[in-house]
């Protein structure tokens, strides 16, 4: 992830003196890690909503990580130290791969969890996992590996969550 | 982690809950899990139930559109 893919207006990006932090808004399903973990950096109250002095490079990197989805990114703005990452999470992806490979060679079933539901305080259902979405008229919705469903009533793009929740002080 | 035959579903009711079928995982924000009733259950979409996170009924008097 990188400049290049900061292609919707709406995208941001935060800079201190080590690394600079993108949002992309258009990706986010509202998880709310990021705040919940690091309201300092993250408050959704604050404009601007990120603040990069509110703590160290590290946790801040640690947090962005935690998002499930590529709303939140960072780069080095060293490119030697991002060079460097890169190859960290590439050796880490080679990783994964090389294991799942393992296990197809083993004919082992792939592993099928069932989909885990956190209900968010004053937020949304945040769902990962496996499994399926259908409408009222019974037809399946696209594949997603994470959503999140609105549990305000207030959405305007029901039944997913799209922040509402926190304009109208949903307390549940 | 129990192994299931087929992914859980998620069926959006017009104007009332989500009918989530099943094997899944229920759990508060802090990661604790929430006990629930059986393999089915309806969680509240409405934001006016008095039985959170599941659904009590509420959407009807409220008149939920959604």
């Amino acid at each position: 992830m990188n400049e290049a893919a900061m292609n919707d207006p709406d995208d941001r990006a935060y800079k201190n003196e080590d690394i600079t932090v993108y949002w992309r808004p258009g990706k986010c399903i509202h998880a709310t890690t990021c705040y919940r973990e690091l309201i300092d950096v993250f408050n959704p109250r604050k404009r601007p909503w990120v603040n990069m002095e509110g703590a160290p490079t590290e946790k801040i990197i640690e947090i962005v990580k935690k998002c499930p989805t590529d709303a939140l990114t960072f780069r080095y703005n060293d490119e030697e130290k991002q060079k460097q990452e890169e190859e960290i999470e590439k050796a880490e992806r080679e990783r994964r791969k090389a294991k799942i490979q393992e296990q197809t060679e083993q004919k082992s079933e792939p592993e099928q969890e069932p989909a885990n539901i956190q209900v968010m305080k004053q937020g949304p259902l945040v769902v990962s996992g496996s499994f399926a979405v259908f409408d009222s008229n019974g037809n399946q919705l696209r594949n997603m590996a994470m959503t999140s469903f609105c549990r305000c009533g207030n959405s305007q793009s029901m039944p997913f969550c799209d922040g509402t929740h926190r304009k109208i002080g949903f307390n549940k | 982690m129990a192994k299931s035959d087929k992914a859980t579903e998620f069926h959006v009711l017009e104007n009332g809950p989500l009918m989530v079928k099943g094997n899944f995982k229920l759990s508060d924000s802090e990661g604790k899990e929430i006990k629930h009733p059986g393999a089915d259950i309806f969680l509240c979409r409405c934001g006016a139930t008095n039985n959170s996170p599941f659904c009590d009924g509420s959407h009807k008097k409220v008149s939920f559109h959604g």
